[in-house]
């Protein structure tokens, strides 16, 4: 009884699986046949047009657009407020807005049960991962149609760009820099370093503001995660090394390089000098909340971010904080650092419909005065709150251009602004992320920094580089398709 | 007035038996029907996945082999199934015996018992999220256990080191999900005889003796019920795994089930994942088979 039971349930899964496996292989290329005939039909209907007012007899489209967090009103208003400017030009358009904030962990699962927005803001290392997936959609010919793409900052828009087709459009981006409370300096009696600084001056900064007594550490660097490896690229890119060269459609990892070696050499300095925090485990969030909570003077983050959270969340004041370039290898060398930003890409599993409504809607306000009283509407709710606003250091927009100016305009009305310093800019280089398995380099370069981190006495750092890089090659990087 | 010999439901032979097994499967239904969605079709879509590249939108591709080839050829898969191997032996070792021990404590309390028990599940009830936190504070170089280690004159204790990683989550754990195991092991201290305890009480046996011989025997097929149930909850350990060390460092708390996330969620490898989840499934079965038939054979001895 018992056996037979077994074995029909067996037969059971055996069917179940046929079935499972059959339905996927069959109904959705069938889906995407569907969807692929259609583009040419509506592209052509709408895209001529796009940006000015529908044809009054246009087909019903409803899309779902890139919400905020409910507690964040002010910009929930905003939101909202531009929604219904584009659904008075566009009555065919309804447009929900929705809650969900892009995760790399997550969009598959969003992907999987498409329930993610029609269109949605993306980071600068997704790119490709997200159009190879087919997740998002080309957006060249609908950039062909719109008047000001030619106008889009064109180092923002360059992680969007994959093998000359466009996927997103940037929001803004950032380079690189390290954030430092300045009070902690002070209490200590310890001049800050020069901005123009190096790697030594760094690691002597660290040296004499750390109290591990306290539980304060000099320099916070990020070691749990993907973001261990994005924080350690910064010394990489500033050593002038790479992460992966192309090469005849193949990838191959370099950052087991020389320059490699530099940067993994000081990290072993900063772990030998005792600068970092005894807890290695700190992600993101991590990282920052220590910062905040002073138990660190030095931290690395995207441009202003780290800034932005210690003064409107950790309630540090604002001449408290200052903002370093990533410091040069050697005295004169080049402050290079990571570049990112922000972007807004479609859906690739909306209809092509929905994917003209989106990409309409995105751009509807960008280069329009709308925009800029949005954001001036923003500041003067933040000093309301007696926050203060951390603009991006590079926006869509050209700086030189004439938008740029009138943004700069706003910003100057305002004395809740957080100013960069001019020479700050002068000394920042920002060097893209990669491009391929970026995210599988930097997972696998965490384990690595994990042993510095925790390994006691000597370490053959040029082999553990070797062996993370014959790892990430072989897993990952081997199986890219270069087309 | 004719007396009626047959009850109306009493219909003889097949009729009868079909009937009442028609009934009885119809209140079957609404299980089979959730159980069937929520669990049979996941695990057999599991298995299917196993052999496919999922791509959600140019349909899945049929690999064959490939993902349990990748899967086997990946060194991480090796290092997960030892960590998961030594996390599962510490949890035994540090941490099985507590609730044991700590629910014997209990019944043997004259006063406070119903408090003891309250107090015993207390940390169960905390939300994993400040969980987390809390014991971040508690292992910090400067929190209160390396603070408390200084006062003593201790060296700190460095709960962070690739050496003392897995350690650490074992206490942690412990100390979370003792509570549940302590309540179900003190109800069933109730159902031990009160005799038995009186009759060795009036042989002159002792609080040891009690235990040794009363206790222990009355709870050994609990002891086994949960041991089984823990070897399965730990080899399925991931959560504070994932959220206290990232897995790290250098991969010592890497458990086979982070690995399966991390290849679906940071790599997007469906395909592998559902591999390694079946070859998962396909030795916690054997483990279940296994210790079923070994319990049957205990019970005939």
């Amino acid at each position: 009884m018992k056996k037979s039971f077994l074995l029909s349930a067996l037969a059971l899964i055996i069917v179940l699986a046929g079935c499972g496996g059959g339905n996927n292989g069959t109904s959705s290329p069938s889906k995407e046949t569907d969807s692929g005939a259609k583009p040419t039909s509506s592209a052509e209907a709408t895209s001529p047009e796009s940006p000015s007012a529908s044809p009054a007899n246009a087909d019903p489209v409803s899309i779902v657009a890139y919400a905020y967090p409910a507690d964040k009103t002010e910009e929930n208003a905003t939101l909202n407020a531009k929604i219904k400017r584009f659904v008075d030009k566009h009555p065919n358009v309804t447009i929900t807005p929705k809650y969900w904030k892009y995760e790399n962990t997550e969009i598959a699962i969003k992907m999987a049960s498409n329930s993610a927005q029609t269109e949605f803001t993306t980071w600068a290392t997704e790119a490709k991962l997200l159009s190879d997936k087919k997740w998002i959609i080309d957006l060249t010919d609908k950039l062909a149609n719109w008047q000001y793409a030619k106008d889009l900052n064109e180092f923002a828009l360059a992680p969007f760009v994959i093998e000359g087709k466009t996927y997103g459009i940037p929001i803004d981006a950032y380079g690189m820099t390290i954030t430092i409370n300045k009070k902690l300096f002070e209490k200590k009696g310890v001049p800050l370093p020069p901005l123009d600084w190096t790697w030594d001056d760094l690691i002597e900064a660290a040296k004499a503001v750390n109290d591990p007594a306290k539980g304060i550490a000099g320099f916070i660097p990020m070691g749990k995660g993907t973001e261990a490896g994005w924080n350690w690229t910064n010394f990489l890119y500033a050593a002038g090394g790479e992460v992966q060269s192309v090469a005849d459609g193949k990838v191959t990892a370099t950052f087991n390089s020389e320059a490699g070696l530099k940067a993994l050499q000081f990290y072993k300095d900063l772990k030998d000098a005792n600068v970092i925090p005894k807890n290695w485990a700190l992600g993101y969030g991590d990282a920052l909340t220590l910062f905040n909570q002073g138990r660190g003077a030095m931290v690395m983050c995207g441009s202003g971010n780290a800034l932005d959270g210690a003064i409107n969340q950790g309630k540090i004041n604002k001449d408290d904080v200052l903002l370093y370039p990533i410091p040069s290898m050697t005295k004169g060398g080049k402050h290079t650092g990571v570049a990112g930003g922000n972007y807004k890409v479609i859906n690739g599993l909306a209809t092509p419909d929905q994917q003209q409504a989106a990409f309409d809607f995105v751009v509807d306000e960008y280069f329009t005065d709308a925009y800029l009283d949005s954001i001036d509407a923003q500041i003067t709710s933040q000093k309301a709150k007696n926050q203060v606003y951390v603009p991006q250091l590079i926006n869509y927009w050209n700086d030189s251009s004439e938008y740029g100016k009138k943004y700069e305009e706003i910003l100057a009305k305002h004395d809740n602004v957080y100013n960069y310093s001019p020479e700050l800019s002068k000394l920042m280089e920002s060097k893209p992320e990669a491009t391929y398995e970026t995210q599988a380099y930097y997972g696998e370069m965490a384990n690595a920094i994990q042993k510095v981190f925790t390994s006691k006495g000597d370490l053959d750092l040029q082999k553990l580089l070797d062996d993370t890089a014959a790892k990430v090659q072989k897993g990952s990087f081997d199986k890219v398709n270069i087309e | 007035m004719e007396l009626r010999m047959d009850t109306p439901v009493a219909k003889p032979g097949l009729r009868r038996k079909t009937r009442w097994y028609f009934w009885g499967l119809l209140f079957l239904v609404p299980e089979i029907v959730i159980f069937f969605i929520f669990l049979w079709v996941p695990i057999a879509k599991g298995i299917s996945y196993s052999f496919y590249n999922v791509d959600f939108v140019d349909g899945n591709a049929f690999v064959g082999w490939q993902n349990y080839a990748d899967v086997l050829g990946n060194p991480d898969f090796y290092t997960a199934i030892r960590n998961t191997l030594v996390y599962m032996g510490l949890a035994l070792l540090i941490g099985f015996w507590v609730p044991i021990a700590m629910a014997i404590a209990v019944s043997e309390l004259k006063w406070f018992k119903g408090f003891a028990r309250i107090v015993g599940y207390l940390p169960s009830i905390i939300p994993a999220i400040v969980l987390y936190g809390m014991w971040q504070w508690f292992y910090d170089p400067v929190g209160p256990i390396n603070s408390f280690l200084n006062f003593v004159g201790l060296p700190e204790f460095d709960f962070y080191s690739k050496e003392h990683a897995m350690f650490s989550l074992i206490i942690l754990e412990t100390w979370q999900n003792f509570g549940s195991a302590t309540l179900i092991y003190v109800a069933g201290l109730a159902a031990v005889p009160r005799e038995l305890y009186e009759a060795s009480e009036l042989d002159g046996a002792g609080v040891w003796a009690r235990i040794r011989y009363v206790t222990l025997p009355s709870l050994k097929g609990l002891i086994l019920l949960l041991l089984v149930l823990q070897l399965i909850a730990t080899s399925q350990a991931f959560q504070s795994q994932l959220l206290m060390f990232g897995g790290g460092p250098d991969n010592a708390t890497l458990t086979y089930l982070l690995l399966t996330t991390r290849e679906a969620f940071t790599f997007f490898n469906f395909g592998k994942a559902s591999a390694m989840g079946v070859l998962m499934f396909i030795v916690l079965v054997v483990f279940s088979v296994a210790t079923l038939k070994l319990r049957k054979g205990g019970d005939e001895a």
